[in-house]
């Protein structure tokens, strides 16, 4: 406690910053009580300071009446809008022409619709079923299928459930039989990703080579999305509703926050890294193995091992290592050559073919920048492992650097 | 503050996070101090609204800051300012008084109540005399704990002039206050029950 403060008047403490907080929002409590204790002569000042600091106070305005979010993505619109073009865009323009073209489907509402029961075995039927082509798609409650052009495709879904956004550039009105069960699908194969802005305002980064089904508009007590393969969620707040994040065996359930799951196929893991906020991980079998459901703070990743039904928890992880691929970068610290050739095949979609006596195991370390060509990234794997490699078409062949 | 100053380059070179860091830290604030000026929600949405897409268009041409906040603040306030200026045809509203409206919350309270201590009668007179600058003034200093240079700055005054409107406003509150036959716990008591932060 700095000295100055026993010759302070009553208008010295009340326009101190330290003073200001202790007042307003309880800061530093332990040491202004104990100056109070030990300067009994200043207790009424110091109590006369502290009850005009409370004279003053201003009443905060309820926020609810303003949509925050809304406005946020009017805002970012803009901005990408903004930033894309070369020249400028007119704020005016942009907000009489949202949209340059608007598509609406009339759709015959008897069309095969998903249809989802408590259990999930009818997901599991249909996820398998769709072809794994080259194309990235939205598939509509309905059954429509809309090939997603861009690598990195971009979709929103409006709160009303019955309009989405593609690529910031057309929009597509769903007038549908309103079903509460009726789900959209993304598909992103190998080589592309998808931005998806849900109707309750989450953010899901839909990784190459995943799926995600959800409804288009959440209804029901909790909002429910299936997952295969690997994603992002920044989920939007709602302390009423529970977010759940099912994958073929592990369901994690949030409220409001940021997370990575990743289902990693070949080692029969699923990883789950938990940003901010606070999420729980229940096992997702009928014959539950684990009776107990596990909590995550932030920055601990969960490992859940499909074989032996173990969960390990891992704390202070690294997690812009996890979460890199967003930014198209990714990051691998002491991985096996053979990890980051699985990571760079679902990224660009290529196969990778072993000549000779390649040392798959051997751990190397480095960032990539998947925004360079395959080329470019497979110069600075060769870089940091001993090995050579030749492009040929969707094929990579790696040879040893030693021959 | 450096911070602050990277994160408002790295907004104006493109970067999509820095705008979402931006916007959802200082949405809030920006919108309890606009709302001061005109108890409306959608007018001080719209006023938000206007600030970001005119930051957007400047694009290069933006200057740079150490301080966020405070450069949301003036670019608000101005906006309210040009909105209020064009609305009131018959009044004419000048940028550095531009009315502040929002009650105390004490005041808010004292209506609540059915029998008010004299001295809580007197406090609340005391209050309502106090000038729309020092009402501002108050705000920007107790709520947003903002240094004496930026008030001065937003609110179009000279260099000590925030410190010295805040004294005076200090001192007749003190008055009233310190003038108690009773024990000083019990004003605290009366005032601490309902406060929203």
């Amino acid at each position: 406690m700095d000295k100055k403060y026993k010759k302070y008047s009553v208008a010295d403490f009340t326009q101190d910053i330290h003073f200001i907080n202790w007042v307003n929002k309880g800061a530093g409590q332990k040491e202004w009580e104990n100056f109070v204790r030990e300067n009994p002569g200043l207790k009424k000042d110091i109590y006369t300071a502290r009850d005009i600091v409370i004279a003053f106070r201003y009443r905060a305005n309820d926020l609810q009446q303003v949509d925050e979010y809304e406005l946020y993505q009017k805002i970012e619109s803009y901005y990408t809008l903004h930033h894309r073009s070369k020249r400028p865009v007119s704020v005016r323009k942009f907000i009489q022409y949202a949209a340059v073209f608007v598509v609406i489907l009339a759709i015959g509402a008897t069309l095969s619709i998903f249809y989802f029961s408590e259990n999930n075995e009818n997901y599991t039927e249909i996820a398998s079923s769709t072809s794994t082509s080259d194309e990235a798609k939205l598939i509509l409650p309905g059954g429509e299928e809309i090939l997603l052009k861009e690598k990195q495709s971009d979709l929103q879904f409006n709160a009303a459930g019955n309009q989405i956004k593609i690529d910031r550039d057309s929009i597509i009105s769903y007038n549908g039989k309103k079903d509460p069960n009726a789900m959209a699908q993304v598909v992103v194969p190998y080589g592309k990703r998808s931005n998806i802005l849900l109707s309750d305002g989450t953010k899901v980064w839909l990784n190459a080579g995943s799926k995600i089904i959800f409804p288009q508009k959440f209804t029901g007590k909790n909002r429910k999305v299936f997952l295969k393969g690997e994603a992002y969620f920044d989920v939007f707040k709602n302390n009423k509703s529970a977010f759940i994040v099912s994958t073929d065996n592990m369901n994690v359930t949030v409220h409001g926050t940021e997370f990575n799951v990743r289902e990693n196929e070949p080692d029969h893991e699923l990883e789950v890294v938990l940003v901010n906020g606070a999420v729980c991980l229940k096992e997702n079998s009928k014959m539950s193995l684990l009776n107990k459901e596990i909590r995550l703070i932030p920055n601990q990743k969960a490992v859940f091992n499909k074989v032996n039904n173990k969960i390990s928890v891992e704390s202070n992880v690294d997690v812009a290592y996890y979460i890199s691929w967003r930014e198209g970068l990714l990051e691998f610290k002491r991985e096996s050559i053979l990890t980051v050739f699985r990571r760079l095949s679902q990224f660009y979609n290529v196969r990778f073919v072993t000549e000779g006596s390649v040392e798959l195991n051997r751990k190397i370390s480095g960032k990539l920048d998947l925004k360079d060509s395959l080329e470019d990234v497979m110069k600075v794997v060769a870089d940091a492992a001993p090995i050579t490699f030749r492009i040929d078409g969707e094929k990579v062949f790696v040879n040893s650097k030693i021959n | 503050m450096t911070k602050d100053h990277d994160i408002w380059e790295n907004f104006k070179a493109g970067d999509k996070s820095a705008l979402s860091y931006v916007y959802f830290q200082h949405f809030n604030s920006m919108f309890q101090y606009g709302i001061k000026f005109k108890d409306d929600p959608e007018f001080v949405r719209d006023c938000i609204q206007d600030v970001f897409l005119k930051l957007i268009q400047a694009g290069d041409k933006l200057g740079s800051t150490e301080n966020i906040r405070f450069y949301l603040f003036k670019a608000l306030k101005n906006a309210i300012y040009k909105e209020l200026d064009k609305s009131k045809k018959l009044e004419f509203v000048e940028f550095d008084t531009l009315k502040f409206e929002a009650p105390f919350a004490f005041k808010e309270e004292l209506q609540e109540k059915d029998h008010p201590t004299d001295r809580e009668l007197a406090l609340s007179k005391a209050l309502n005399e106090l000038s729309d600058r020092q009402r501002e003034i108050i705000y920007l200093r107790f709520e947003c704990t903002m240094e004496y240079g930026q008030i001065c700055d937003l609110m179009g005054l000279k260099s000590d002039s925030a410190r010295k409107l805040l004294f005076r406003a200090i001192t007749s509150l003190r008055e009233i206050i310190d003038d108690r036959l009773k024990h000083p716990i019990l004003l605290l008591i009366q005032f601490s029950r309902k406060h929203v932060l």
